[in-house]
């Protein structure tokens, strides 16, 4: 009977502890938000086409900002009433299989080819990405193609789209990729409420 | 005696069945198919362009349809013996004959676009289905003779849709 009651609380600790946000630490919760396991970062390749999004809650990328373990709840409460009002997606985008290519070459015959590439990836693109978040499709707020002078095979898109509840009562998105231009028909990324809401705390100095 | 009786059992065995596992590659192998007519119908992707295409025929198709009002208005009066419009009408039935063609080439552009774009989407959540759960081979029924029969246990149409339907979905 002892026993019994040992094994129930056990029990009843475990799901209590599980059901909790545990905090973490900002280099191991920048860690999580990557897993793709964790659902907040999604990969498609169709075609010649990889297209990777992820979902960037404020404090992960809180916890890049500073690159430090040691984040002072002051200083962390400021940064973030600036990121407030938006959220935030990166989408990487590369050519499946050819490491040596990235997009912006991708078919790209001659000069006057790269020039309208590297136009389109910049500006008109922005159009072509959608965020639905329950009845309302949200255009892009934020659109900025990163022009990295590296070897990487993938290019990188910074995104926002504007948010009504900063986090606070998290709903399923979809993310829309549907370009023209690649040939591979509309994209969809649907990133969760249960996912979200997973989302462990940032643990801060106090 | 029994020995050899055993001997024998177990090299008739190997003698049928070893064969049968080289030539046929399919042998304990996990094999499905599915049927790609109906994959590609209810697949939500192509409902998508499809939609889209209906669009641009809907936008396209009035500009037409009043050329051919107009023409049909000249050659009425033509024929009511106005002479004069003839070149009128030769003009806008040039027109018309051009914006059609122009109208034609696109739709068919687009509409062969959009095939190519759902058919790469299905291949690539067909094969994820099939390594997620862990097929050999997944057969595409076309209703061309390429497969001609499948035992429907092994049809995975009905699980195979309703996973890309998700895929394309992003879940």
């Amino acid at each position: 009977m002892k026993n019994m009651r040992v094994f129930e609380f056990v029990l009843l600790a475990l799901l209590v502890f599980t059901g909790c946000k545990s905090d973490m630490l900002p280099a191991d919760l920048v860690q999580w938000v990557r897993n793709s396991e964790n659902g907040l970062r999604k990969t498609k390749e169709v075609g010649d086409l990889k297209v990777e999004v992820l979902y960037k809650p404020y404090a992960y990328q809180l916890a890049n900002n500073f690159r430090s373990n040691d984040i002072n709840a002051d200083q962390y409460f400021e940064k973030l009433k600036k990121l407030e009002g938006l959220q935030y997606f990166d989408m990487k985008l590369s050519v499946k299989g050819d490491k040596a290519t990235d997009i912006t070459r991708y078919r790209v015959a001659n000069e006057t080819e790269l020039q309208e590439r590297l136009y389109y990836l910049s500006f008109p693109m922005k159009d072509d990405i959608t965020l639905v978040e329950g009845t309302d499709t949200l255009s892009c707020a934020l659109f900025h193609f990163e022009r990295s002078y590296d070897l990487a095979d993938h290019r990188t898109f910074v995104l926002a789209f504007e948010s009504n509840n900063n986090e606070k009562v998290p709903e399923d998105k979809t993310f829309i990729f549907d370009s023209p231009y690649f040939g591979t028909g509309p994209l969809k990324f649907r990133f969760q409420k249960k996912d979200i809401e997973r989302i462990p705390q940032i643990k801060l100095l106090p | 005696m029994k020995k050899e009786i055993l001997f024998i059992a177990i090299g008739l065995v190997l003698f049928f069945l070893v064969p049968s596992m080289i030539i046929n590659p399919t042998f304990n192998a996990k094999v499905g198919f599915v049927n790609n007519h109906l994959l590609f119908e209810g697949f939500n992707g192509k409902k998508a362009l499809e939609a889209r295409l209906t669009e641009f025929g809907e936008t396209h198709q009035p500009v037409l349809d009043s050329l051919e009002l107009q023409l049909t208005y000249l050659y009425s009066e033509i024929q009511a013996g106005k002479e004069d419009l003839i070149p009128a009408y030769s003009a806008k039935e040039l027109a018309y004959k051009q914006l059609s063609q122009e109208f034609e080439q696109k739709y068919n552009a687009q509409s062969q676009e959009y095939m190519t774009s759902i058919w790469k989407q299905i291949n690539e959540y067909v094969e994820a289905y099939g390594e997620e759960f862990q097929y050999d081979y997944i057969f595409g029924a076309m209703g061309n003779g390429n497969l001609m029969y499948g035992n429907r246990e092994k049809d995975l149409t009905e699980e195979v849709l309703k996973f890309i339907n998700e895929k394309y979905e992003g879940i």
